[in-house]
């Protein structure tokens, strides 16, 4: 049964490629279009065929279809917000437009350069340490030897996820004070304290690195996943051969996980500019507000603080932009170099 | 079958799914001739009831208010409940915490088909009034004025806060203001220095042209006389339990209170955190004088010698207060009042202003307003609000603004009035003190406290008191008589729009460059580059400064 739903999901996607190419033969030549058109019919009637024999299956997807749409599709009509001076409770159609005014000022605005930079060195810094971390982490743990100590460093490493963002930039503040272990420790060694949280330049190691502490062994699951599927026979067949236990990770470990890999980095890269603000915010001082302001903070208080809808709607739609321009590259990059992509 | 079975319940999920939920208002909206007839509204007299039993049956209104953490729920309050006796308007609360508040005020406003009639506690700002009520979406309540006799009474003798309340589009009123004038707000700030620390230090020598008979509240100390005394303390194991974790000057950088305004003062300028005091009727920007760069290199040398405590830019008002109480580690701090900082106040003496190098001696002037503007909106499709216009009219009264501000006769206050007619101070419960007691059981949020509230109604509470005296002695005789906090002004959109477009990214350069200068030093280049840049059309502070003087010359022509 699944290989037939997989089947029909299959052509169906097949369908909806060919016929939009059947169209660009058809503005081609006469011949050539009274062909694809042929095609075409004949296609069709396969797709209905296929519809008529998997119809039951494709009832189960209905419901995926609706939530999509109606929690994904519908609220877009939000973006309209964008080009309007924009109040709660007015209504989405109301007579309040105002062009690419909101658009116009942010690009003039002279914090602009700064929060794109601020944005994207703290993501790409943040996505260079952490992509790599949780996939080394998921090959060490899968090759222990000693299951038992691995298990075990598993779950040690999944233990800070669930710490909560303000209990973690509390614990940041506590450590990393003035008067916090950290600096209690520097001067105990005969070093001067330093202000961690005043410092402009400490702020994106420290953001991005206990984002990292909190998160790599929770990324790591996904790939301990994969790694789980690797047959072992090929692992035998490699020790036979001679292979060293590195080698053996290298030469049958990575390749097996390395789809996984890029299905994910192409996720990531989708993502990076699209870091929320709430730790941000919570790490930000008057000191450390040079590399501090991003693009999410900056809408934060423009729209929630300043009570600007409109404009912070604005900015939250280039991000967006960005960030799918990002995932496009990302993706067409990745279909060209290897066999996996998203779509 | 099967196939049927779950085409039905894929049809079920599906309108449910659809199905909406309905909702909407069906009080009947009566005009106040029927108000009158129906139920004996009246408004004239402010101490009978303001409708009758059928109207206390059948007349309410659901009003939406923030509250703290620790007060009782609005409807169980004495106060409340006393004010529906004396009224019979029946008022239901919607209790959230201000937190929550703070998070769905935006959702309230926008469920235009299910607002609340009023919303108290709103903490509207100017802009947002401004942009509301340009969609009718608020109560013209100055439309009403005749329906709150003690409100239009207040408006009458104080013309100056029907300006500050007066939209300057359309000449009306939009929101009602909380009004608590104890002459406290203006300068926020005091020094306190430990008493015993410095006697030990002018007994060492270490200070000259101090005797320790001077070391009493009312202490003048220069500048060099204070860098002395707080490289003494930074020195030496003062609190004397052998680590050196003395913080000879502390304060929290650019809080409310106990900020570090009161140190530029030792340059004759009248500094707070938004830099901007009217000098001589002009709007003033203290961060383009450049007696604020001499200033910010002389506090940043403190702060390099390790002098003021580089914590100060770090901590929170919390981290402060606590660190404040058990072994002592402060030498000298800026606060509101010593008391509430460390565990023994008796150690510590008000200073006067520090004298600076030249001789200056002022203090900072703040813009803290004692009039808040946007307490309390209401909403403009809201019915009979005749009525409960009426009731928040008696919030106004002053025996009421004392019990809405401070807490019940019969919690807070005896029964019986003094021979001057005065509340009084009933005995605390044994288990709360009094700022527990007021939180819980007084509303606080709309209320007109003023000089004649204080000198006929009610006693100020003895720790406003004592920072009254405080303040009289030795930080208002500092203040220039030229010299003006920023009232709370009204703008037009078209200035408001300038200010949404310019204040938050001036605020966050001056910021920015302020905190890098007291604790890393600036030169006289970055000086002038910051004050080109400020005013550069692309930072835009010369057009803030238009829109801030043509609102004050508004303000001060009417007053």
């Amino acid at each position: 049964m699944k290989e037939r739903l997989r089947e029909a999901q299959g052509e169906q996607a097949f369908d909806g490629v060919d016929q939009t190419t059947g169209a660009v033969g058809e503005a081609m030549s006469g011949q050539v279009a009274e062909k694809a058109r042929l095609a075409d019919k004949f296609r069709r009637s396969r797709f209905a065929r296929n519809f008529k024999r998997n119809w039951t299956y494709l009832l189960f997807l209905i419901p995926a279809v609706v939530v999509t749409f109606i929690f994904a599709y519908i609220p877009i009509y939000g973006i309209l917000i964008a080009f309007q001076d924009y109040m709660p409770g007015d209504s989405i159609l109301n007579g309040y437009w105002i062009g690419f005014q909101n658009f116009e000022e942010f690009f003039g605005n002279y914090v602009f350069w700064d929060l794109m930079i601020n944005t994207f060195l703290l993501c790409i810094l943040g996505f260079i340490i952490g992509f790599p971390l949780p996939i080394i982490v998921a090959l060490m743990l899968n090759s222990t030897k000693n299951k038992k100590l691995s298990k075990f460093l598993q779950t040690l490493f999944n233990g800070p996820h669930f710490i909560s963002l303000v209990v973690l930039v509390g614990m940041l503040y506590l450590f990393f004070g003035r008067y916090g272990l950290v600096n209690n420790i520097i001067e105990s060694v005969g070093g001067e304290r330093y202000s961690f949280f005043l410092e402009s330049e400490a702020f994106r190691p420290m953001y991005i690195l206990s984002s990292n502490w909190q998160d790599f062994g929770w990324s790591s699951i996904v790939y301990l996943a994969a790694l789980s599927g690797v047959d072992q026979s090929q692992h035998e067949a490699a020790t036979i051969d001679g292979a060293s236990r590195f080698q053996r990770v290298l030469h049958v470990d990575f390749p097996a996980i390395a789809p996984i890999v890029s299905v994910m980095l192409i996720m990531s890269i989708g993502g990076l500019m699209g870091v929320g603000y709430e730790k941000v915010l919570l790490m930000q001082t008057d000191g450390n507000l040079v590399t501090s302001e991003i693009i999410a903070t900056y809408v934060y208080k423009q729209g929630i603080q300043n009570l600007r809808q409109g404009y912070a709607t604005a900015v939250g739609l280039f991000n967006s932009v960005i960030n799918l321009v990002l995932l496009i590259i990302a993706n067409t990059v990745s279909k060209r170099f290897s066999e996996n992509s998203l779509f | 079958m099967k196939k049927t079975i779950a085409a039905i319940a894929l049809c079920c999920a599906a309108a449910i799914t659809l199905s909406a939920c309905g909702g909407g208002d069906n009080r009947e909206n009566n005009s106040v001739e029927a108000l009158v007839e129906k139920y004996e509204y009246q408004w004239e007299d402010t101490s009978a009831p303001i409708v009758n039993e059928l109207g206390a049956q059948e007349l309410s209104f659901h009003i939406y208010s923030s509250k703290n953490a620790t007060a009782k729920d609005y409807n169980d309050m004495d106060i409340m409940q006393m004010l529906y006796e004396d009224t019979n308007v029946f008022v239901d609360w919607e209790n959230v915490s201000e937190s929550v508040y703070a998070e769905q005020k935006n959702l309230i406003f926008g469920n235009s088909n299910n607002r609340p009639d009023a919303v108290y506690h709103a903490g509207m700002s100017a802009s947002e009034i401004i942009r509301y009520a340009s969609r009718n979406v608020l109560l013209p309540i100055s439309d009403y004025l005749e329906y709150m006799p003690n409100f239009s009474r207040i408006l009458e003798e104080r013309p100056d806060i029907r300006q500050q309340i007066t939209n300057v589009e359309d000449g009306k009123i939009y929101a009602l203001p909380r009004v608590e004038e104890m002459g406290l707000l203006q300068n926020p700030n005091l020094l306190f220095i430990n008493k015993n620390w410095t006697v030990a230090a002018i007994e060492a020598g270490a200070v000259s042209g101090l005797s320790a008979a001077d070391v009493q509240d009312g202490l003048q100390l220069t500048a060099a006389q204070m860098e002395d005394l707080l490289t003494y303390f930074r020195d030496h194991d003062m609190n004397g339990n052998g680590s050196n974790d003395e913080r000879p000057m502390t304060f929290v950088y650019n809080n409310w209170q106990g900020n570090q305004c009161d140190l530029y003062g030792m340059f004759g300028l009248n500094d707070n955190t938004d830099h901007r005091v009217i000098v001589d009727g002009k709007v003033t920007y203290t961060v383009l004088d450049d007696r604020f760069k001499e200033a910010t290199q002389f506090i940043n040398g403190w702060v390099e010698e390790g002098l003021i405590d580089e914590v100060s830019f770090e901590q929170t008002q919390d981290n402060f207060l606590a660190n404040g109480k058990g072994t002592e580690l402060y030498g000298a701090f800026y606060w509101w009042e010593s008391e509430t900082v460390v565990s023994n106040p008796e150690n510590y003496v008000v200073c006067r202003p520090l004298v600076g190098p030249d001789g200056d001696q002022t203090v900072c002037v703040s813009n803290n307003p004692e009039i808040s503007t946007g307490e309390l909106i209401i909403f403009a499709d809201t019915p009979n609000v005749e009525v409960l216009l009426t009731y928040f009219d008696r919030y106004y009264d002053p025996l009421i603004s004392a019990q809405i501000n401070y807490g019940p006769i019969g919690i807070v206050y005896e029964e019986e009035l003094d021979e001057n007619g005065m509340l009084v101070q009933k005995e605390l419960p044994e288990d709360k003190t009094a700022d527990e007691l007021r939180l819980e059981n007084a509303p606080l949020g709309i209320c007109y406290l003023s000089d004649y509230a204080w000198e006929n109604v009610v006693h100020m509470e003895p720790r406003a008191r004592l920072r009254l005296e405080r303040l009289e002695a030795y930080a208002t005789p500092y203040v220039p008589e030229n010299v003006t906090p920023v009232p709370n002004l009204q703008f037009t959109q078209a200035e408001l729009n300038t200010l949404t477009t310019y204040e938050t990214n001036i605020f966050n350069y001056i910021n920015q460059h302020l905190i890098d200068w007291l604790r890393n030093g600036l030169t006289d280049g970055d000086w002038e580059a910051f004050k080109t840049e400020l005013q550069s059309t692309r930072v835009g502070l010369g057009a803030v400064q238009e829109v801030y003087q043509a609102a004050y010359d508004r303000y001060a022509a009417q007053n």
